[in-house]
């Protein structure tokens, strides 16, 4: 049970990073095509902004706030004023105490409903809301109970977390000329709990507020 | 990055969280109670099965202080409800309010995700023994389908050896030691337990110090887990199993051992 889940763990960021690769043959051989056959090439560049969607707009790196102390990984953006993003992040756990070195993989999706633009350079998004869900990529964390116990013993997965978050966001606008590996450089904080966290917060008050919360911290590039 | 991974709100993740404040107190109290001093009678608390409860247990913990009688604290085990390094610390935070020595042992909540090498930083050795007022108290991890009984739980060579060190001890100072108390979380025939080593287990108990007699024999052994109050001959040999309410249910054991035998009551509060 255990190894399944890992092995779709992996097949998400497999399928992350090749349609991230594979988009960029897709439009090379489009333009081979040129001017040999119109339906064929319509359905190429339907094929290719097929992919290009699902070529990441955003590289995000984040320190702490739960899902490992770094974590690196890519985003999307879409609606109609891209107030949706998506991202998927691998995370790293340091060696700490007797524990070992984890990695974590994390699925993110992130509401923005606001953006106020400062002249050319500046933005920010005054609040977000996200929603995460994490896992650790070990065999001591279980996504289901192991078969040893009887059914339903814990009734939890000790792999899976959900983070619930919320953040502002500063952005800096490349102008044109200036521009190298991105057009926007975005840092962001944001404020976050997990669902264990918030369990035992709701049974005990005297549970201070600060134990509960974690703070991360990030840059986003969008390209 | 150093600096502010130093700041507790910058936390890497729930399973991975920097521990403040005590660590290691298994090995910190048992020693600071083998140096006491303690006389017979002694008086201790039994709590156990946390497990989330902390409003309940600091009520608990508040009411041992209130009786002023108290020597020090056992805790039973499951600590936490998820394993959580944090929910680790506020138990532990609970315990210290008292002011009193205390002791804990594993339970099987505490070893979910890596919760077994928490507890091993912050409570310490999940087998350990220590001798105050002539009695020796023997701390067992006995949650073995936690391992998937690929760990030697109980460890019987440990208990044998502890066995043999106690008897000696006995051997050269005739009364030193008069009663033993057993402390594990899960206890014989209970589903954490390997009960293919039962009997064993309690072959083996049965040869500490004021395990035998006739009548009321002197040493006892106390549980947790089932979360409902029982005192039980398991093995139809006298030695009584004393299992303790969560403390969600508001309840907790004191035990006083007199020179000559002991004592129980159950403490609603």
């Amino acid at each position: 049970m255990n190894m399944r889940w890992f092995h779709s763990e992996l097949a998400i960021t497999f399928f992350a990073i090749s349609a991230f690769f594979s988009s960029g043959k897709i439009v090379a051989q489009g333009i081979d095509s040129v001017g040999f056959n119109n339906k064929y090439e319509q359905r190429i560049i339907q094929f290719d902004k097929f992919w290009q969607k699902l070529c990441p707009d955003q590289f995000t790196l984040q320190f702490a706030g739960g899902i490992g102390m770094l974590s690196l990984g890519v985003g999307w953006d879409y609606g109609k004023s891209n107030q949706w993003e998506t991202h998927l992040l691998v995370g790293y756990l340091p060696k700490r105490y007797k524990y070992h070195h984890y990695t974590t993989l994390t699925l993110r999706q992130i509401y923005i409903p606001w953006k106020l633009r400062f002249g050319h350079v500046w933005q920010i998004r005054p609040f977000f809301v996200d929603l995460s869900v994490n896992s650790i990529l070990h065999n001591d964390f279980w996504m289901t109970e192991p078969d040893r116990y009887p059914h339903g013993y814990y009734g939890f997965s000790s792999r899976m977390r959900f983070h619930l978050g919320i953040g502002q966001r500063f952005t800096v606008h490349i102008p044109r000329n200036k521009r190298i590996f991105s057009r926007a450089v975005s840092f962001y904080y944001e404020i976050s709990t997990c669902d264990l966290y918030v369990r035992q917060k709701v049974l005990n008050r005297a549970i201070p507020f600060k134990d509960i919360i974690s703070l991360g911290l990030g840059v986003i590039y969008t390209i | 990055m150093l600096m502010l991974s130093g700041c507790s709100l910058f936390e890497f993740h729930p399973y991975s969280v920097k521990i403040a404040g005590k660590t290691d107190t298994n090995t910190k109290y048992a020693g600071i109670l083998e140096e006491s001093g303690l006389e017979l009678p002694i008086k201790f608390a039994f709590i156990t099965d946390t497990q989330g409860s902390l409003d309940e247990m600091r009520r608990a913990v508040y009411d041992i202080i209130g009786r002023g009688d108290i020597d020090f604290i056992v805790h039973g085990g499951d600590q936490t409800d998820f394993g959580l390094p944090k929910e680790y610390v506020w138990s532990r935070d609970i315990l210290e309010l008292s002011g009193l020595p205390y002791i804990s042992v594993i339970g099987n909540h505490d070893c979910l995700g890596n919760g077994n090498d928490t507890f091993n930083d912050i409570f310490g050795p999940e087998n350990f023994s220590f001798n105050v007022a002539h009695t020796h108290f023997l701390c067992l991890n006995t949650i073995a389908l936690e391992y998937d009984y690929s760990r030697p739980v109980p460890d019987l060579d440990f208990i044998e050896r502890d066995c043999k060190a106690t008897n000696e001890l006995n051997r050269k100072q005739p009364g030193s030691i008069t009663h033993t108390v057993v402390i594990m979380h899960s206890r014989p025939y209970d589903e954490q337990f390997n009960n293919n080593v039962a009997k064993p287990f309690n072959e083996y108990i049965s040869h500490f110090p004021g395990m035998k007699g006739d009548g009321k024999i002197p040493s006892f052994c106390i549980n947790g887990h089932n979360h409902s109050m029982a005192v039980e001959d398991i093995f139809q040999n006298g030695i009584l199993y004393y299992q303790a309410p969560n403390i969600a249910k508001r309840a907790y054991f004191i035990f006083t051992i007199t020179e000559e035998s002991y004592e129980y009551e159950v403490v609603s509060f």
